[in-house]
């Protein structure tokens, strides 16, 4: 590429401060500092001169929040508007800004319903029922954890990795990039499997842990239990409804 | 015994960094976490089966926006951390065992609540943190952004380190003293509620993936 100020090795450096992004998370300004933090290393390359680069710090301590693997992909782009911007181009600090702010909301809301609300589930649902299932017949149950973090990492690192190569390299057209790779239907068809793998593991522990009238009490207790967690009574709060009613049965049958 | 707890505290320290502050690779998850506690106090087994149970119940739990929601890493930490302390020390038999475990789990999982309080109080302060590089920016200390950030990370590990130190050393001694007092009758359901406790986390996992 011609004339370009940032090279590999920088975005590299970016790569890696990129995990500190929420270290200093606050309720003000959220992750404003992270995002300075990640993209200092560029600010002092491309203003060497002390007062630019205190203005282009401060113009960076403002609110910023996203899904911390998506951030990547803003950094890419805020990378290189930096650069096009100190070269003398066209853009405009509140570009940089209005940039920041949009696609920071849109990607998070993207990351969090693939993320948080898909990805991580489902791998970690996988490595429970395999640890459930199989801790008594397998010796090697213990993969199960390093099976999640593989399986989970994958997509994690992908979208960190390429979020800022592409960003930097199509600026704000990597939205196009983000139709093209079918996020919903990955998420609905990893929400079907893993119902279907819900109810086969109730199945196999139903019938291997339990005699044929206690079968009828696990049951009446998952279906009861799906009932009330239907009625956002919180986990903890259902852990001792379950205690207490068994403390109690304990003492009646 | 204080060698361990001071092990496992340190590593729970570095696990919490995990949950929001440095990475997100997701070892801070009890699926990851419980197996890494096990290991390291040598019971892998029941690390592993702690740590899905605990999975289980939080799988649905995420932190959108501002929003934060109660650890889990720190319970499953605590919570492993205990049994595998105090359960050979108890010398439970078969039946027993399993009521003990709820006895721990009963009494870890507010910790969580807990924990999250002062997250809160934290990440109130980290506002001050920022106010005070906003400062020193204007006077031309770029590289204080640098020193609050380390700084910031230090204290997200500090603060996970002594709350499981705290809650670890704590429940060492109350709990077993604690097991001792609970009724026959008691101990014979809490075994059934262990027994049960997959139904628990199956129904959550249930809904969660049902869209809620």
């Amino acid at each position: 590429m011609p004339n370009r100020i940032i090279n590999k090795i920088d975005l590299y450096r970016l790569f890696w401060r990129s995990f500190c992004l929420q270290a200093v998370w606050n309720f003000e300004r959220m992750q404003d500092l992270g995002f300075l933090y990640i993209l200092a290393p560029v600010l002092n390359k491309l203003y060497p001169e002390r007062e630019k680069r205190i203005q282009s710090y401060k113009r960076h301590l403002e609110f910023f929040n996203t899904h911390p693997y998506f951030a990547n992909v803003l950094v890419g782009i805020v990378a290189r508007l930096e650069e096009e911007m100190a070269k003398g181009g066209e853009v405009k600090p509140e570009e940089i800004s209005a940039v920041k702010m949009s696609m920071g909301g849109a990607f998070g809301g993207i990351g969090d319903s693939l993320f948080w609300g898909a990805w991580r589930p489902f791998t970690a649902l996988i490595a429970c029922v395999l640890v459930i299932i199989y801790l008594r017949q397998w010796e090697g149950a213990w993969l199960a954890p390093l099976i999640f973090l593989f399986l989970y990492n994958f997509l994690h690192f992908y979208t960190r990795i390429k979020g800022m190569i592409e960003g930097y390299e199509r600026k704000t057209k990597v939205v196009r990039l983000l139709k093209r790779m079918y996020y919903l239907r990955a998420i609905w068809s990893s929400r079907l499997i893993s119902l279907a793998l819900v109810l086969l593991t109730l199945l196999v522990l139903m019938f291997r842990d339990w005699g044929v009238r206690e079968r009828l009490y696990f049951l009446a207790f998952f279906l009861s239990l799906v009932l009330l967690n239907r009625w956002r009574i919180s986990s903890a709060k259902l852990l001792y409804l379950l205690m207490g009613i068994s403390c109690v049965g304990a003492y009646i049958f | 015994m204080i060698a361990e707890i001071l092990t496992v505290s340190f590593i729970g320290g570095l696990l919490s960094l995990d949950v929001s502050a440095w990475g997100q690779i997701m070892v801070s998850r009890p699926i990851v976490c419980g197996p890494i506690i096990g290991l390291l106090l040598g019971d892998l087994k029941t690390g592993l089966i702690i740590g899905a149970l605990l999975e289980l119940i939080w799988i649905n739990v995420i932190s959108v926006g501002a929003a934060i929601p109660p650890d889990a890493t720190i319970v499953a930490v605590t919570c492993v951390t205990l049994i595998m302390l105090t359960e050979r020390a108890l010398s439970l038999g078969n039946n027993f065992q399993g009521s003990y475990r709820m006895v721990v789990l009963a009494l870890t999982m507010p910790l969580g609540e807990i924990f999250k309080r002062i997250d809160i109080k934290q990440r109130k302060l980290n506002a001050r943190f920022v106010h005070y590089l906003d400062r020193e920016i204007i006077k031309g200390n770029l590289k204080a952004l640098e020193k609050v950030n380390y700084f910031s990370l230090f204290l997200f590990f500090l603060k996970g380190f002594l709350f499981s130190l705290v809650a670890i050393s704590m429940g060492v001694y109350v709990l077993p003293k604690l097991f001792s007092y609970l009724p026959y009758g008691t101990l014979v359901g809490l075994n059934f509620a262990y027994r049960l406790m997959p139904a628990l986390g199956l129904a959550i996992a249930f809904n969660t993936f049902r869209g809620l």
